[in-house]
């Protein structure tokens, strides 16, 4: 081979065999785990738990080393990368397994890893390394949206401490958290910032919610006051990282739950018999496992690409995490319907998992931003980038 | 070790003709006129027959140099040979695989200079879908066939020197046991070519009317009603970066498509905004996806079941991103006028949207490869009630 690729075809084949190795083993061991620990029956019954999830498999999630993959071993971590955290929520997704890692792992973790002081890290990370403290994100307004414009939280920055005031709507596992990182209004920009469960003035209010895996909170920040050792760096910017990451798990998240639906339909449609034949072999419901297929593949793509290429601090806008976003929601939502389709009146019962499934496939459509905003937000690179060609020439 | 890349690069911009583009301008026959002489440049720089093995004249490319090349084109903006396609991946690779020694002597350093212009004579009027229920006959006649029959949907016949073709020689056994594969010199006497114009106006396809036509045995390819199995195994063989080229153009488009939709006012809705940005992940989705198959295909040494989805979604992503931007632009997106017969390529949006029914059909539709995604990528059963 004389020289590689470069326009966008990946085709290197020595690098990364034994990560790849690494990130098989994680695989097959969260796989088995869930299988065992979290089958769709637990996640049922948690449903009806007040905390929602399973504390001791949250304390083997940490001694598995899943909450602390991308901490540096310094602090008690595993050292690694978003990549192999990718394939830890991948195969949470696929389990529908209701933990708090979306709130704690990637968005909490995240947020102290690229912009916490040196203090921060050190207060923060063993601990949430070891599962033994949570925290969750209270980064979207009122509506759930995101954008600075529509957060409902303001900080006013005096000299001896910061004061929040406002709403944030829609914050995951908010009940079982030990701090929130709050992203907050300050003039036309956003400040983000460490904020204990406990201080006085926040209230925590569980809201109810279509899809039981996931815990959602109205979070009222009344007159708090924080130090100014609470803030993150990186305002702006660091705000923007979050929600892509957050963007990207759930891409990762969709494809989990999608392939899962895929295998178990296109299984019933090889054993399920009506005139005499599978019902596989028709080709109507042929076409829609194909098509589930296809919705499942270009996902997995989307979602490996968005984490690979995902920077690991603020810095350049993520294309991928829209693209993979916007694609594997919607993706997940398509195959959802098709797997409930192809089941026929089984598919149509609580017993059944498949409303489970397409349950979580709307929450993650509409989390951290819709399809129609990542798609507008992809529109807005593209014209931008029209411009500067323009000029150019 | 040489530099493919460098060494291509710096031959390219020695030699790709600065002014083809002008001198085709949408003009079939010029663009194969073109492609000829192109492809004879190519063959003495030695930079033909890509994938094929030294001994016949080929590079022994592997696919990465073979991606590597076509890059090196895409940016150097060279001529295409398309129209060589049949020639230099089904004939080549079928010739190398199953011809005679003297078979291969006589064709292959034809299709490598450029003076031999393949095309396909495999579908007919009653065997599209179901190819292998073809008819047209080929009797036995001492030293040759006598062939009658009918064939349609022949890429550039009307231009071609030669045909593959799939003929009946057995018609008593079962459909996929009594087919042969036979090579046709286009001017034999019995051949008449039509062209077949096609929905966008122009002419790529044709028919093949064959009467009495004389092709000696010695044209055979393979064991005599083996030909199923001989174009069977041609078609899963390793054929290249096939799709590479179509892939990156579609990639190109966007940007042009962002062009038109801001010029025209159109970008200023947000639903257009959304519905191309929709459009554009697609796009962007496929063409990782294809560098998977790519590199499947390089450990595998075979083009595997990644075939059939690529195929799939290119078309239906062509289909839905050229009638995006069509519809975007309006009633002026409907302005203009079919094709002429003799034009050939991209025109205006709503004749690209057009065409783009047409990779949504040929080399096996959509459906055709849902099924064969269902069947040999999931393992679902196939109909029971179809032979």
């Amino acid at each position: 081979m004389s020289d590689s690729p470069d326009l966008g075809i990946d085709v290197d084949i020595d690098v990364g065999i034994e990560l790849d190795d690494v990130r098989d083993e994680l695989r097959s061991i969260t796989r088995r785990v869930v299988e065992q620990r979290c089958p769709t029956q637990r996640v049922r019954s948690l449903a009806n738990d007040p905390i929602g999830f399973d504390e001791q498999l949250w304390h083997e999630a940490a001694e598995l080393g899943w909450l602390g993959l991308e901490i540096p071993e310094s602090y008690g971590g595993a050292g690694m990368s978003f990549a192999e955290l990718a394939v830890v929520l991948d195969e949470l997704g696929r389990g529908l397994v209701p933990l708090p890692v979306q709130s704690s792992v990637v968005l909490g973790t995240g947020a102290i890893l690229a912009g916490g002081s040196d203090e921060q890290r050190t207060q923060w990370l063993p601990e949430l390394a070891a599962g033994d403290r949570r925290l969750a994100a209270a980064v979207t307004g009122t509506s759930g949206r995101v954008g600075y414009d529509a957060l409902s939280i303001t900080a006013t920055i005096a000299a001896e401490a910061v004061h929040l005031a406002g709403v944030a709507g829609f914050v995951a596992d908010a009940h079982v958290a030990d701090a929130f990182v709050v992203a907050a209004r300050v003039g036309e920009s956003v400040e983000l910032m460490l904020v204990p469960a406990g201080a006085h003035g926040v209230g925590v209010t569980v809201e109810s919610s279509h899809d039981q895996t996931r815990r959602l909170a109205t979070v009222q920040f009344d007159g708090v006051e924080v130090t100014h050792a609470s803030r993150l760096s990186g305002g702006a910017a660091l705000y923007d990282w979050l929600i892509e990451r957050a963007a990207v798990a759930l891409s990762i998240d969709s494809h989990g739950g999608a392939r899962r639906v895929m295998e178990t339909t296109v299984q019933y449609a090889k054993d399920r018999i009506q005139f005499g034949r599978p019902v596989g072999s028709f080709q109507a419901v042929k076409h829609r496992c194909a098509n589930m297929f296809v919705n499942v593949e270009t996902s997995r793509v989307a979602a490996d690409v968005a984490a690979r290429t995902l920077p690991v601090g603020p810095g350049a806008p993520s294309r991928w995490a829209s693209i993979a976003k916007s694609h594997a929601a919607d993706a997940y939502v398509a195959v959802a319907d098709s797997g409930i389709r192809v089941h026929g009146g089984i598919g149509f019962t609580w017993e059944h998992d498949m409303h489970l499934y397409l349950r979580r496939a709307k929450l993650n459509q509409a989390l951290f931003g819709s399809s129609l905003w990542h798609r507008e937000r992809l529109a807005e690179m593209l014209v931008a980038e029209r411009s500067g060609r323009r000029s150019e020439s | 070790m040489i530099d493919l890349r460098s060494a291509y690069r710096t031959w390219l911009a020695a030699n790709v003709p600065a002014d083809w583009r002008e001198v085709c301008a949408g003009d079939r026959r010029a663009i194969v006129a073109l492609a000829r002489t192109w492809m004879a440049e190519l063959n003495a720089g030695g930079y033909a027959g890509r994938g094929w093995p030294i001994e016949y004249g080929g590079m022994g490319a592997g696919l990465a140099d073979q991606i590597v090349m076509i890059e090196e084109e895409t940016r150097a903006d060279a001529p295409s040979i398309a129209v060589f396609s049949i020639g230099l991946t089904h004939t080549g690779s079928t010739l190398i695989q199953h011809g005679s020694d003297e078979q291969r002597r006589q064709h292959l350093p034809k299709i490598l200079s450029g003076d031999v212009l393949w095309c396909q004579g495999f579908s007919e009027p009653n065997a599209g879908s179901d190819l292998a229920s073809l008819q047209c006959r080929a009797l036995r006649d001492g030293e040759n066939y006598i062939v009658n029959g009918q064939k349609v949907w022949s890429s550039n016949a009307d231009v071609a020197d030669w045909c593959l073709l799939l003929v009946r020689t057995d018609p008593d056994a079962p459909k996929r046991k009594g087919i042969s594969y036979l090579m046709l010199d286009l001017r034999s006497p019995g051949v008449e070519v039509r062209p077949l114009r096609q929905m966008t106006g122009s002419a790529e396809f044709s028919e093949i009317f064959l009467e009495d036509v004389v092709v000696p045995i010695a044209n055979r390819i393979g064991a005599e009603h083996d030909g199923w199995r001989v174009s069977q195994t041609t078609l899963q063989s390793e054929r290249g970066p096939l799709f590479l080229p179509s892939i990156q153009r579609l990639r190109s488009r966007v940007g042009d498509a962002i062009d038109d939709l801001c010029d025209s006012g159109a970008a200023a809705d947000p639903l257009v905004r959304q519905s191309l940005a929709g459009c554009y992940a697609e796009i962007e989705i496929l063409g990782e996806l294809y560098g998977q198959v790519l590199a499947d295909q390089m450990h595998a040494g075979e083009a595997g079941s990644g075939a059939a989805i690529i195929k799939l979604c290119y078309s239906e992503v062509l289909n839905r991103f050229t009638g995006t931007v069509s519809d975007a632009l309006g009633l002026f997106g409907l302005q203009g006028g079919p094709q002429s017969p003799d034009a050939a390529g991209e025109m205006d949006w709503f004749n690209d949207h057009l065409h783009s029914w047409g990779m949504t059909i040929g080399g096996g539709t959509s459906d055709i490869q849902r099924n064969l995604i269902g069947e040999h990528v999931l393992g679902l059963p196939r109909d029971p009630s179809v032979a």
